[in-house]
């Protein structure tokens, strides 16, 4: 039995992170078992899918000038260093061969096509959010790339959190697996704010603090951290005035979506900067309305117990 | 006695260790006050470039003047970030990553890329064309001040 199966309608954290990586995760169905036709709709919405979830991120190593999805790119964590696996079309050593359920299960369960649980370095506990719909649309549009023949790196991941088989427990202590259902009463602009955030976005795979376990602490959601991906520090972005940007004009967080210009005129960098310039001043401006929307709906936190960072400028 | 020698030795090379970096301390000190408000130079000229593109605040005159210094600023910043003024150097308070001395090649080019990229919003600036003017000006940001803070700078604050 899955163990995921076991922990439905347990509330989850909102997010985890993690990278498909596989090597092992090359078995699959006979090759064109799922016979895809996706149409331009389906290729258009893909596209737009894929700039939300921001694979670019993590599945090009976009520093080296690595290919279009063929993964390479490194992410330390404090659970040691993860390598994003190549999801190009390529049969041999990208996702070439799965199928669409494959795919699915993948994002919604965190689980590879031979059965393997993947690190939650890969955000599949925010893509478990995603419509089944979405997850169809953006494998066609990841089969419309060029496929890439090239072989996945071996994670560099810290005793004991390398015991893949850890991951089962892992999965049942930290994960729900299940779509984002909107929620009643809320205006259409804040769920669509919610999904963005919430499930494409994966915005609190950063912005939330992690526990022991890595698994992300759902009483500090969007709160900030000190310890982000690269040793980064990462802001609060729940409304509080003090620690989070309850002082910001709309305007201001609608900017730095925007342009990653910050209120006095700095410009965000480290994995924000990334998440500008390959995500967010990529998506309809009533997309990036919907996500300021909802994060100024939030329940202000103030974190000063993790040492969140302030949102705001670092002049040098 | 041989191992007085090596105690002798480490504790002589400790504190004259100790002793230099003192003297560096103070002059990382003004180097990194010096680089902080160029930098903040760069942010209130981007910031009133954005007034413009936002609300139409001044004239594209104005946006050319402002592209223009932050062109010239580029070509020194290299100069700003000595080695030994880092962040884990223990000098003060600075993002400043060790990957500006780890990759000197990077930095430079991720400084003359701003340079270039200011060039560009100075043209667009000299056409009068707001869309022109937005759009260099995103490119300015995301790619030239953006592009060098996410391989470069580390938040602190």
């Amino acid at each position: 039995m899955r163990l995921s199966a076991l922990t439905e309608g347990r509330r989850i954290p909102v997010g985890v992170a993690a990278f498909l990586l596989s090597g092992s995760v090359l078995i699959a169905a006979a090759p064109g078992a799922d016979a895809q036709s996706a149409d331009a709709a389906q290729l258009e919405r893909g596209a737009y899918l894929f700039i939300a979830a921001d694979c670019m991120a993590c599945h090009t190593d976009v520093k080296n000038k690595g290919a279009l999805m063929a993964g390479g790119r490194a992410l330390a964590t404090p659970f040691g260093t993860f390598y994003s696996p190549n999801i190009t079309a390529d049969p041999e050593t990208g996702i070439g061969n799965w199928t669409d359920e494959e795919f699915i299960r993948a994002l919604r369960e965190g689980v590879s096509p031979d059965g393997d649980y993947y690190f939650p370095v890969f955000p599949y506990p925010s893509y478990t959010k995603m419509t089944d719909q979405d997850m169809r649309d953006l494998k066609a549009y990841l089969f419309s790339l060029a496929p890439v023949k090239q072989a996945n790196r071996e994670h560099e991941v810290d005793f004991p959190f390398g015991w893949r088989f850890t991951l089962g427990p892992w999965q049942w202590m930290n994960f729900t697996s299940g779509a984002f259902a909107p929620e009643a009463g809320r205006t259409d602009l804040w769920n669509r704010g919610a999904y963005l955030v919430q499930a494409l976005g994966h915005c609190g795979e950063c912005h939330t603090p992690r526990g022991w376990l890595g698994g992300t602490d759902s009483d500090y959601a969007l709160s900030g951290t000190p310890d982000g991906p690269d040793g980064e520090k990462v802001p609060n972005i729940t409304p509080h005035k003090e620690t989070g940007i309850g002082g910001w004009a709309r305007a201001d967080i609608l900017r730095v979506l925007t342009t990653g210009m910050l209120p006095d005129g700095d410009f965000v960098g480290s994995g924000m900067g990334e998440v500008v310039s390959f995500s967010t001043s990529k998506l309809t401006p009533v997309d990036r309305e919907a996500i300021v929307e909802y994060l100024l709906s939030l329940p202000p936190i103030e974190n000063t117990e993790a040492k969140a960072t302030k949102p705001g400028s670092a002049w040098d | 006695m041989k191992t007085r020698f090596i105690v002798t030795a480490a504790l002589a090379v400790f504190l004259s260790g100790g002793l230099t970096l003192q003297v560096v301390a103070q002059d990382a000190a003004t180097t990194l006050k010096n680089r902080q408000e160029a930098m903040k130079g760069f942010g209130g000229n981007m910031k009133a470039i954005n007034e413009f593109v936002e609300k139409g605040a001044g004239t594209a005159a104005d946006v050319a003047a402002k592209a223009e210094a932050i062109e010239q600023g580029s070509k020194q910043i290299v100069a700003w970030f000595p080695a030994g003024t880092g962040m884990d150097d223990g000098v003060g308070k600075t993002g400043a990553k060790k990957e500006i001395w780890d990759k000197p090649d990077g930095f430079k080019a991720a400084a003359d890329n701003m340079g270039v990229l200011a060039g560009k919003l100075k043209e667009a600036a000299a056409t009068g064309d707001k869309q022109q003017i937005a759009d260099a000006f995103g490119a300015l940001g995301k790619n030239g001040c953006g592009g060098c803070h996410q391989t470069f700078r580390a938040k602190l604050d």
